[in-house]
């Protein structure tokens, strides 16, 4: 009996205690990939608070101080120390290196699964896409802004594989905009060319052009950016939503003070809705943990509040009642899912937005107006057309555009890229006019200006100090 | 006999508790007689008319001490009168032996050796005295008894002469004489015997005896543990004879331990066993056997649950992930089952504790945090025997002063119209149609109609100066709460011949618990026969079935909790009182009602709970059977299998009375609020069945499947005369599976009818989703799925132990174990792990020189040192995944997600434990006892190690960490005659010191609220406790000390996010208290019996509670906590309330309850059991034809007699806990 036992023990001990557990199959790690609420959100207190997009009035903090999270106020006010050490984690950060194990797993795992090479193939692609939409994204809130004399500055720490033990020193930001590229071209191998309409989270050749539009708009690649953009915008799946056909959504009405607020339909929606939102290439949100988008008054200032449908449904003037802060004359900035969630994911709507710019930029200003235009058409409650003659307006123009069909989402972005962008006239100074923070507690009683000029170190978000003290000294902090 | 009087009251008055127990106190009789006195505090508290808690103690100490002396001063002396019957032809003398055991009570002590070679003895004697029996029985054979006490002690015959014929000529004289040791010490209560006369007396404490016998005649002296001698009279001098400890006997009656694969002689255990014998067992009667453990094992900590069971704890926490419960074994197997839930306690005739590595390693990878091993009575070769056991536990009724630490309705009403005028609130209700389902409180409701002017401040004011008069406690405790009651009934049949034993039982508890609608009935049924086809084989089989079928409906703690102190259940009218939950009046106001598909939408907890039906029934079998081949002289070959199957089923049904029901069903519909009008109703209306809830996931069913099949050679011989050797290897091969089901809801469910609905709309999915009456869209209906769950683990193990003896003087063993699991990883050879043991024993009595120290009758040195294990299965070393087992209604695919990051360089957690210990009986027995040392250092323990994010994960385990836990434990015990008095006194008092610490952990990190929270920190123990210095309040904001004291105010988050805790929080103590007690007390006299048990536990600290600063209004249903008073009444050690408009009220509670006053010590003694029982003479048991009646009466935590805080709490039961109530247990136990 013994004998039998021995011979018996390997196999009988290989049964697995629990079903699908070890990786296996290539549908497993489609499920994987599938899960999309594990890829779709960025939880971003830099996109919330750190632009001129944002603004907290100094008299309604003084009245509602309640509503304003320490993390909010420490990304508001452009501060390094109380980021670094009073705020217990960077979600942003976590949020993304955790997509990236995710995607580091299916890499390690396609080949050795049972399933078809075009499985494989197309979860590869997948997970090399993930890899670099997540590594541009925090290169954009971590590092400085790329530039030739930036290309030595610190970059990322380049996680190749899932495991512990692969050190973490960061890499230059050149070798992480390689790597970005590298990881695009791997992606390049997807076979599907449009949009899956029922698996808006996976990619397809018209989505990494979608990305790469904007990617190339950022490096200053105007050429590259356009081209990109037409590939894009050659999709016969994603497609403009019209806001003429939003509909109202349920009203609320506050009796103490009285405040109605005018939500449309988006705000009621869930994610098994707003998921399939039919201008997206890629599924990616903007979200906000406080579940609040401040609008500083000059965004408001922008839009045409009698035509533009995005004032009307997006813009609530008294949105700040919604979680009842004492008065009621802050605005909310609210798309989905209460306001807490925007569209941050290549949409029809940035591509065009990329491409006016980018035929701005190369001063083709009819070309520009016409890209903007088509945007504007699905926008406004009338047709407004913008008009421009020359270069600097329509540059103006389109950029006023960006701003106001993308707040909050591409606004952090954009105040870093205009800086090295050798083009002064975007170039933006973001000023709080606010208290005196004292340690990591606000002096209502003594006014203070905080600024975050053209060209700020603050560009690159300070790295959290529960991950620098983890990674015992590998990962090193920006300077300031 | 004035003792027997008295009990004859005592007894009567017993029975009259047990008849009416609602019976009150007559003053008019109150004597002057203190026992009348006690009897009388006893019915009160039976009746629930109980003294404060401070008397009370005082009144369970007088009534401890009372019984105790009572029964001490009052007892005279009495004669044996045993008289047996018994008639047989050629009948084993054991069976005989066994008939007087049960007719007379009293127990034979034997050499079985010495009785093989007896002969079968014929016997047909109606009522003789015990004597004249045992000495028919033993004409002829080379055998010689004597009684002592109630023990029969058979010895073998030294003297078998010719019988004197002379001896009548020869006048008798009296003899006089002193019997001693071979220490010259008298042996007191020895028996002198004429062998020719039958003439027998005892020594008195000096040793000395007198009898009456004539010359030539031959004194039989005897004495347990000690050979018996005969002398022969040659004169009328004085008799001296010296009596040496016997080897034989006291070796073969000595103690056995069970370690589960084998049955070692504790003379030549060299590890640190306790075992839990029979006789006390017997004495406590419990629905759970875990209760009837408790106090008597030292190093095993219980941790109480309210239903009087526990989780045990063997030497300290050895492990921070792992599971850290022992072992379970019944009858060699281990269970699956660790709560004792499937044992009969009533079948248990031992337990034994198995400890240290010695003990433990058999057992191997699951033996690191000790072994209970259980077993069961077996069948013996014997007449018939039935034994009837039954007894009624009542228990104090659920106290709601306990259960809820909910504020009274003055201070309520007083904090909540403070907060509502200094706006402590976070998101209020603020008249929004999304606010339906906010309510608010009754008092609220008045507040908010004053501030939007709907009524006027004095409408406000009487209304809620009416409110604070109304408390709903006493609708509460009458109609939701009940007495609790359980019944149980066991009645065990034995018997049979040498070649088929057979072992029966069967019980039925029903258990009423305190709340209505919970309880539930237990059947049991089990047997074990045993069968002997051949002088070289036996078999054996045994099954253990077991149904319960639970209810639980009744209403929870939080359920009466979220009821305001002002809400009644009940108007003055008999109807539905209003209640509020998840409903906000004034919404539900603007609703058209009549068009909704229920148009009552409201709730009240008693029609909750009397609408609902939630149950559990369990199904459990296990099956035992085995072989024994013996093979040669000494070997013998075991194969044993066991099967358990056990099954449970889960379910929830809400009948359309329950709000569950009609909110489900009103709210989930397509309504336009502005026109009014219901467009689609999604729920069809009637009834709902939802499976059921365990832990945090729903089940409909749940089964269980395991086998253990085991295979093992056992030898035991002794070469020559001095060498022992006993050995055992085996393999053993064991696999348990779990099946699971979530079924769908039933909607639209009449259980009278049979009929069910399905949503008419389906439940909604991608691109098909529905609106709920607030408007929202995409939503989907809960219960469309059948989830499903499977694991599967499997064991394999290859051991072997082996014990050499020399010359009884010294034992060395040792012992290997290697065990694998089917653990995921990819290198199987991790998946095995080496496990050993080498111990030794010195058995000091033995050797030469002990002779001269002459107080120590036995001692002996152990010590042991080996290795156990630990799997931490939680984690992998392969990255794992959870794929999803249906669709998801989000994306409309199969997802997964990451269950476990792995960890490649995962290995199995190690426990190394040296331990010495010495056992040791002096002054003749009057003090047993023994003392263990160990040490346990826990290697590659599993820690969690906080990594860079960026790796993926924050932490992971690793094997990193090192726990030490160092130990003493001491059992005392006494089991003697007190001179002068027919009262037998016995002691057992166990004391354990555990000392742990954390040695070793990696962990860069550790924030205030993670030390806080339980967190582990290098250098400090497993439970430790911290606190914030707290530095008072400045300009109306509360501050504690920050790192290097810098003051930190209370809403400043970063300090306790972010600050490292070891900058500035104190280290206050463990939670985990070092010192656990337990001190058991048996008094006996004539066939009456006390047992007391004191526990207790100390050196430990809890934290006293606080009020809750971060109490919002305005949100919800406001529950404000009874410490309100203590700020209310301006106590200066804690914070006063926020001011006005403070915005950071809410993060108060971060610093509030973990200041460092309200640290106390948690030390307290308490006596836990009370236990009177009498059992009626054999002679009146036999003459109502039975063989042995007793009736027992018994009380449970009667109560604490010491606490070190001042505050009266139990600590391990603060307010707000189920605490385990007070119980009576009044039972009877007939033997046929």
């Amino acid at each position: 009996m013994p004998v039998v036992l021995l011979c018996g023990c390997k196999k009988y001990l290989e049964k697995e205690p629990k079903k699908q557990a070890s990786i296996q199959t290539t549908d497993q790690l489609e499920a994987l990939l599938n899960n999309a609420s594990a890829f779709v959100q960025e939880n971003d207190y830099t996109a919330t608070s750190s632009t001129d997009d944002a603004e907290i009035n100094k008299n309604d903090y003084k009245n509602n101080p309640g509503q304003f999270t320490p993390e909010v106020l420490y990304h508001y006010l452009f501060t390094t120390d109380q980021v670094v050490n009073n705020i217990a984690a960077d979600p942003l950060w976590a949020g993304e290196y955790k997509k990236i194990f995710t995607a580091n797993l299916v890499l390690a795992n396609a080949d050795n699964v049972t399933g078809s090479d075009a499985a494989k193939q197309r979860l590869k692609a997948d997970a090399h896409f993930i890899r670099a939409y997540s590594y541009w994204v925090m290169a954009n809130h971590y590092c400085l802004p790329y530039t030739k004399d930036n290309e030595g500055a610190p970059g990322l720490p380049l996680k190749n594989t899932t495991s512990y033990t692969e050190p973490l020193k960061r890499a230059t930001l050149k070798e992480t905009y390689d790597f970005i590229l590298a990881e695009i071209a791997a992606a390049q191998e997807v076979t599907a060319d449009d949009v899956d309409p029922k698996l808006p989270w996976r990619i397809s050749k018209k989505a990494i052009a979608a990305f790469m539009s904007r990617y190339y708009l950022f490096v200053g690649d105007y050429d590259k950016s356009i081209t990109n953009a037409n590939q894009a915008l050659s999709t016969a799946i994603a497609q403009l939503k019209d806001y003429k056909t939003i509909q109202a959504g349920i009203q609320v009405k506050y009796t103490n003070p009285n405040v109605t607020i005018n939500f449309s339909e988006l705000n009621d929606w869930t994610a098994v809705k707003y998921y399939f939102w039919p201008e997206f290439y890629y599924l990616r949100f903007t979200y906000t943990p406080g579940w609040w988008f401040l609008p500083s008054p000059a965004l408001v200032s922008l839009y045409d509040q009698s035509n533009d449908l995005r004032y009307k449904w997006c813009m609530l003037s008294q949105g700040g009642r919604y979680f009842s802060a004492g008065t009621a004359n802050m605005y909310r900035y609210m798309i989905f899912q209460t306001g807490s969630m925007l569209p941050s994911g290549p949409t029809v709507a940035e591509v065009l937005l990329n491409k006016a710019e980018a035929l701005a930029r190369k001063n083709d200003v009819a070309g520009a107006m016409q890209a903007v235009n088509i945007l504007r058409d699905k926008r406004l409650s009338s047709a407004a057309p913008l008009a421009a003659t020359m270069q600097d307006d329509a540059i103006k123009k389109v950029l006023e555009e960006r701003r106001r069909e993308l707040p909050f989402v591409m606004r952090w972005y954009d105040i870093r890229r205009f800086s090295v962008n050798g083009y002064d006239a975007d170039n933006i100074s973001v000023v709080r006019d606010f208290f005196q923070l004292n340690g990591n507690t606000i002096d209502v009683n003594t006014p203070k200006t905080y600024t975050l000029p053209v060209g700020s170190k603050r560009y690159a978000v300070p790295i959290n100090g529960v991950e620098l003290d983890a990674s015992k000294g590998q990962i090193v902090q920006n300077v300031y | 006999m004035q003792l027997k009087a008295y009990c004859k009251a005592c007894s009567v008055q017993a029975m009259l508790l047990m008849t009416a127990p609602d019976t009150g106190p007559q003053p008019s009789r109150i004597s002057s007689n203190p026992f009348k006195k006690t009897l009388l505090r006893l019915q009160q508290c039976i009746a629930g008319r109980q003294a404060p808690v401070s008397s009370q103690t005082w009144l369970i100490m007088k009534l401890t001490f009372f019984l105790l002396t009572a029964v001490l001063m009052n007892v005279h002396a009495r004669g044996f009168s045993q008289e047996v019957t018994f008639t047989g032809r050629d009948v084993p003398l054991q069976k005989v032996f066994s008939a007087i055991e049960s007719q007379t009570g009293y127990v034979f002590f034997y050499n079985s050796r010495l009785l093989r070679q007896a002969k079968p003895v014929t016997l047909d004697v109606q009522k003789k005295p015990l004597a004249e029996v045992l000495k028919a029985c033993m004409q002829g054979q080379p055998l010689d008894f004597a009684i002592e006490n109630t023990t029969i002690v058979i010895t073998k015959r030294t003297f078998s002469g010719p019988a004197n014929t002379e001896e009548d000529r020869i006048p008798p004289v009296k003899i006089s004489g002193t019997i001693t040791d071979g220490k010259k010490q008298p042996l007191a209560n020895a028996t002198v015997t004429v062998k020719e006369s039958g003439q027998k007396t005892l020594t008195d404490n000096n040793g000395y005896f007198e009898i009456i016998a004539r010359t030539g005649n031959t004194l039989v002296i005897s004495y347990v543990g000690y050979e018996a001698k005969s002398v022969k009279i040659n004169g009328s001098g004085p008799v001296n004879i010296t009596l040496l400890p016997s080897v034989t006997v006291m070796q073969e009656i000595a103690v056995t331990a069970s370690t589960g694969y084998q049955t070692i002689s504790k003379e030549r255990a060299t590890g640190a066993y306790d075992v839990v014998g029979r006789d006390v067992l017997n004495k406590r009667p419990v629905s759970n056997l875990s209760t009837a453990l408790q106090g008597l094992v030292p190093g095993m900590q219980g941790k109480e649950k309210s239903d009087g069971s526990f989780n045990f704890l063997v030497r300290g926490t050895g492990s921070l992930y792992a599971d850290s419960k022992p072992l379970v074994v019944v009858d060699g197997f281990p269970v699956s089952d660790t709560s004792f839930f499937t044992v009969n306690p009533n079948d248990v005739e031992s337990v034994t504790v198995l400890k240290d590595a010695a003990a433990a390693s058999i057992w191997g990878a699951r033996s690191a945090n000790g072994v209970i091993v259980i077993t069961t009575k077996q069948a013996r070769a014997s007449r018939l025997q039935v034994d009837f056991n039954v007894f009624t536990r009542i228990s104090d009724n659920i106290n709601l002063n306990q259960v809820l630490n909910q504020a009274d309705s003055p201070d309520f009403i007083k904090y909540e119209r403070l907060a509502w005028q200094n706006n402590w609130m976070l998101g209020k209700y603020n008249g929004a149609f999304t606010g339906i389902r906010t309510s608010l409180t009754l008092a609220q409701e008045l507040l908010y109609a004053n501030e939007t002017g709907k009524i006027t401040t004095d409408a406000m004011n009487k209304g809620l100066d009416s409110l604070t008069r109304i408390s709903n406690r006493g609708q509460v405790g009458d109609l939701l709460l009940r007495r609790p009651v359980l019944n149980q009934y066991n009645l065990s049949i034995s018997g049979g011949s040498e070649r088929l034993k057979s072992y029966a039982s069967l019980l039925y508890e029903k258990n009423k618990d305190g709340y209505i609608k919970n309880g539930y009935n237990r059947y049991m049924l089990s047997f074990r026969n045993q069968y002997r086809a051949a002088k070289f084989i036996n078999f054996f089989v045994g099954a253990t079935l077991q149904y319960t079928k639970q209810e639980t409906s009744g209403p929870t703690i939080n359920e009466i909790q979220q009821l305001s102190p002002y809400e009644t259940l009940l108007n003055p009218d008999g109807s539905y009182g209003v209640n509020f939950y998840n409903i906000n009046r004034e919404q539900l106001a603007t609703l058209p009602l009549g068009k909704l598909p229920y148009a009552d939408w409201s709730y009240n907890l008693l029609r909750e709970v009397r609408g609902r039906t939630f149950t559990n029934e369990d199904l459990s079998a296990r099956v035992q059977a085995g072989v024994t081949v013996n093979i040669i002289k000494g070997l013998t070959f075991d194969s044993k299998v066991q099967y358990e199957k056990r099954k449970t089923d889960l379910r929830k049904y809400y009948s359309e009375d329950a709000f569950f029901v009609r909110d489900m069903v009103n709210y989930n519909i397509d309504y336009n609020n502005t026109t009014k009008t219901v467009n689609q109703v999604y729920v069809p209306k009637g009834g709902i069945e939802t499976p059921g809830v365990i832990g945090n996931t729903n089940y409909s069913n749940v089964t269980t499947e395991s086998y253990v099949f085991r295979n093992q050679l056992n030898f035991d011989r002794t070469f020559g005369t001095k060498h022992a050797v006993v050995a055992i290897a085996g393999t053993e091969v064991s696999q348990y599976e779990t099946n699971s089901k979530a079924n769908p809801w039933l909607y639209g469910y009449y259980p009278d009818k049979l009929q069910a609905t399905v949503p008419p709309y389906g439940y909604g999915s991608t691109g098909n989703t529905f609106k709920n009456l607030i408007g929202s869209t995409g939503v989907t209906l809960q219960g469309g799925n059948t989830v499903l769950g499977w694991e599967q683990n499997r064991y394999l193990s290859f051991y072997g132990n082996a014990s050499y003896t020399y010359n009884r003087k010294y034992t060395f063993s040792g012992s290997v174990r290697s065990d694998a699991s089917n653990y995921i990883t990819d290198d199987p050879s991790l998946r095995w792990s080496p496990f050993w043991s080498v111990g030794g024993m010195w058995n000091i009595q033995r050797e030469d020189f002990m002779n001269k120290i002459s107080f120590v009758d036995a001692l002996s040195l152990r010590a042991t040192y080996g290795r156990n294990g630990n799997a931490e299965k939680s984690t992998s070393t392969k990255t794992l995944l959870n794929v999803g087992s249906s669709v998801n209604t989000t994306t409309g695919t199969i997802t997964a997600t990451i269950s476990d990051y792995g960890n490649p360089l995962l290995r199995w957690e190690k426990t190394t434990t040296t331990n010495i210990g010495v056992d040791f009986s002096l002054f003749k027995h009057k003090l047993t006892g023994k003392i263990d040392y160990y040490n346990k250092l826990g290697s590659d323990i599993v820690g969690l190690v906080s990594l860079p994010s960026a790796t993926g994960t924050t932490a992971q385990k690793f094997n990193n960490a090192k726990i030490a836990n160092k130990g003493i434990e001491v059992s005392l015990g006494t089991d003697l005659k007190i001179p002068g008095t027919p009262v037998w006194y016995a002691t057992s008092l166990t004391y354990a010191y555990n000392w742990n610490r954390i040695t070793d952990l990696y962990y860069p990190s550790i924030y205030g609220f993670d030390m806080l929270g339980g967190g582990f920190v290098q250098g400090r123990p497993v439970g430790s406790v911290y606190s914030y210095t707290y530095l008072g309040m400045t300009s109306g904001e509360p501050y504690v000390a920050g790192v290097k004291g810098v003051p930190n105010r209370f809403d400043d988050l970063a300090l306790h996010n972010r600050g490292l805790g070891l900058q500035y929080l104190n280290y206050e103590g463990t939670s985990v208290p070092p010192h656990t007690l337990g001190w058991y007390n048996s008094l006996k006299a004539f066939n009456f019996s006390v047992n007391v048990l004191f526990t207790g536990t100390l050196g430990g600290v809890y934290r006293n509670p606080i009020f809750n600063y971060a109490t919002l209004i305005g949100s919800g249903k406001t529950n404000v906590d009874r410490y309100v008073a203590d700020v209310f009444a301006g106590n200066p050690d804690i914070p006063s309330f926020p001011q006005a408009n403070d915005p950071g009220t809410y993060r108060w509670d971060r610093y509030g309850p973990n200041l460092n006053g309200l640290i106390a010590s948690s030390s307290y003694i308490e006596c836990k059991e009370i236990t009177i029982d009498y059992t009626l003479p054999a002679k009146m048991a036999s003459a109502i034809q039975t063989s042995g009646i007793r009736l027992y009466v018994q009380s449970r935590n009667p109560g604490m007699v010491y606490h070190a805080n001042d505050k009266g709490f139990n600590p391990d039961w603060l307010p707000g806990s189920n605490k385990p109530l007070r119980t009576y247990t009044m039972g009877l136990n007939v033997q046929f």
